[in-house]
């Protein structure tokens, strides 16, 4: 039993240093440690939400309608009085959880589709693909739009509807990528090696070939995230956001509603632009990074 | 009493151009300590005769018809036959229930043969570069090869089997958390010699185990494959195309040609006095070391397409010393000095006599 623990305590101090070294080369990476430093007060601020500000986001009030940016309110106020900056802070909870969610579940549904249509084959494999290609042929906005704006899935569309949308059309897109290097996985040499030393399908698909994508899947939840918080602003900003919930799209498409353009309220549509280009701006950093790690070649030497 | 025994081995491959005869009707034994080499051409057989006896043949191949003998088959049989087993096998012939005992490894499950595979009968792969794992380490690479036979072994005791079996075909015990691309080729070679080997398998196959390397390294590694299977009393099937691989290691020679087996027998037999017309060609193709200098005989033509092979004979068209007969009738096994020659030129003289 001692023995057990002592060996299990070794693995684990081994594995912390090996993740120290990859660690070590990420705070190297400018790229990534700007996107990463950005990230995390993005974060922070998003946790914290209520924290940091003495407003209700949710409490409308008729005395100070649309007042620009001042002492008491940092960020100014909107139509129904609410202070922008809490309003701000609101959106940035769900529109990361939404890209968080739904970036990560497209990758991991894409990965599990992928690897097992590699790794099957024959007509399984045809039928996938096929499948795929008729997704992947459709423009993706005007897919989104169909999708969200149908009663059975919508109706009032909550934010996790928009997630769910997005998870069905950008699915196929990482199933590809990790389908094609799943099937050059399976025909190296090293699996029919283990094929040959008694292992099952199971056994090379957790052994041998998951541990060879992990990389790429890595990258692309990043890629997805940041797309996913994108295209959910997107649908927002275009009316088909969650009525119930503030997103940054939300607050884009009120802006819009009130004229916020055309009557000068730069304070409407300014905060929630540019968190959307922070945030966006910051999974893109730490994807880059990411990927010098992860694939060697693209280190600078 | 043979060890493995090969018996009218048919593997075809199902193209949408026609079947590919890769393995056509070879037969051959193994005795129990034997090192049988398995020369011809690229592109005669010689790999997929190799992975029909492992069952790894992939699609679109498949083993039509013969037997491959293999006394401890039954050793790894399940008694009796679950309806699960047997929609996981996606086999509904037999009906279920008690199940006869079997020498037979085609009569195996998949499940039954995965038991075989590495345990029993293990098999070495050409171009040792790409058969590791890049993500893993060397040492458990070869763990985890102990732990696929062996689920439920203590760490410890599995990874003192790793350092052992590292040490015996000559890599230090230092290198074992090494990850493979910090090996130079033979030690990955060697690497994986012991990957086969860890499990102390009765039959071990080497598919040009040191094709891919210099000269020197060739050496060495074909030194330990002999000393190991001197030590362990091993039965090995070593393919390879290159006769001077063959010579150093082997006692028996097979010699393969578009997929049929052209003769069989004592190495030194062979090499002295080679009977078939093919083996003959070859065996002058290569250069010798010593005696008087002489040109180098070459094969004229191309090998067959094995789609549609050369009626009769299939080496008649490319053969110094056709008859007739020759592209009429497929030749019969003539027994030669405790072996065999597929060639009418003996059975006429057998005749004759």
């Amino acid at each position: 039993m001692a023995i057990q623990n002592r060996i299990n305590l070794g693995n684990i101090k081994r594995r912390f240093r090996r993740m120290g070294a990859s660690m070590r080369l990420f705070s190297k990476n400018w790229m990534g440690m700007t996107g990463l430093i950005l990230l995390s007060i993005i974060i922070v601020l998003a946790i914290g939400g209520q924290n940091f500000t003495k407003y209700d986001p949710d409490a409308y009030s008729t005395e100070n309608p649309t007042i620009p940016p001042n002492s008491e309110h940092w960020l100014g106020t909107n139509r129904y009085g609410q202070d922008v900056f809490t309003v701000l802070l609101d959106s940035l909870r769900i529109s990361l959880l939404v890209g968080i969610v739904a970036g990560s579940l497209t990758v991991l549904i894409g990965t599990t589709v992928g690897v097992a249509s590699a790794y099957i084959g024959g007509w399984i494999d045809t039928v996938i693909l096929r499948i795929t290609d008729v997704i992947l042929v459709m423009p993706a906005l005007p897919l989104m739009l169909v999708l969200a704006s149908l009663p059975f899935l919508g109706g009032t569309t909550h934010w996790s509807v928009i997630a769910i949308v997005y998870v069905v059309v950008f699915w196929p897109v990482s199933a590809r990528l990790i389908r094609g290097q799943a099937l050059s996985l399976k025909h190296r040499a090293f699996v029919t090696s283990a094929k040959a030393a008694g292992a099952s399908g199971r056994y090379i698909i957790f052994k041998h070939i998951l541990p060879n994508v992990f990389p790429l899947m890595l990258t692309m939840i990043i890629t997805s995230m940041r797309q996913a918080i994108l295209y959910e602003s997107f649908l927002a900003y275009l009316g088909l956001g969650d009525p119930l919930n503030w997103t940054l799209g939300q607050m884009l498409h009120i802006a819009q509603v009130h004229a916020a353009f055309a009557s000068g309220a730069w304070w409407l549509f300014f905060p929630p632009g540019i968190a959307i280009g922070l945030i966006t701006l910051s999974f893109a950093f730490v994807g880059i990074a990411f990927d010098e790690i992860v694939n060697p070649r693209l280190r600078e030497r | 009493m043979p060890i493995l025994e090969v018996k009218n081995l048919k593997t075809y491959f199902h193209t949408k151009a026609g079947a590919v005869k890769a393995v056509d009707n070879v037969s051959f034994k193994l005795e129990k300590g034997e090192v049988l080499g398995l020369a011809g051409e690229s592109g005669c057989g010689k790999t997929t005769t190799c992975l029909s006896i492992m069952r790894m043949i992939p699609h679109p191949g498949e083993i039509l018809e013969g037997q491959l003998i293999y006394d401890k088959a039954f050793e790894v049989m399940d008694d009796k036959d679950t309806v699960q087993r047997r929609l996981k096998n996606r086999l509904f012939k037999n009906k279920g229930g008690e199940r006869e005992r079997t020498r037979n490894l085609l009569d195996l499950h998949e499940h039954e043969m995965r038991r075989i595979r590495g345990n029993h009968i293990a098999m070495v792969f050409q171009g040792a570069m790409n058969a590791l794992n890049p993500v893993h380490r060397v040492g458990n690479q070869i763990l985890e090869a102990i732990k696929i036979h062996d689920p439920e072994i203590e760490k410890e005791e599995a990874w003192d089997k790793v350092i052992d079996i590292l040490e015996t075909v000559g890599i230090d015990s230092t290198r074992a958390r090494d990850y493979p691309h910090q090996l130079s080729g033979g030690m990955k070679q060697r690497a994986l010699i012991a990957m086969a080997l860890v499990n102390n398998p009765d039959v071990v196959i080497a598919d040009e185990p040191v094709t891919a390397l210099d000269v020197i390294v060739q050496a060495q590694v074909l030194k330990a494959t002999k000393q190991l299977q001197k030590e362990f009393d091993l039965s090995m099937i070593m393919i390879t195309h290159d006769l001077s691989v063959i010579a150093e290691v082997c006692e028996t020679l097979a010699i393969m040609y578009a997929g049929k087996l052209v003769e069989y027998g004592n190495l030194r037999t062979l090499f002295k006095e080679p009977f078939h017309p093919y083996t003959q060609a070859l065996i002058s193709a290569f250069p010798s070391i010593i005696g008087p200098k002489k040109e180098l005989f070459d094969i004229g033509g191309t090998p067959p397409d094995l789609r549609n092979p050369p009626t009769g004979c299939r080496f008649h068209p490319r053969c110094p010393k056709v008859m007739p007969i020759c592209s009429k009738e497929v030749p019969i096994n003539t027994s030669i000095k405790e072996g065999f020659v597929a060639c009418w030129l003996y059975e006429e003289e057998e005749k004759r006599n």
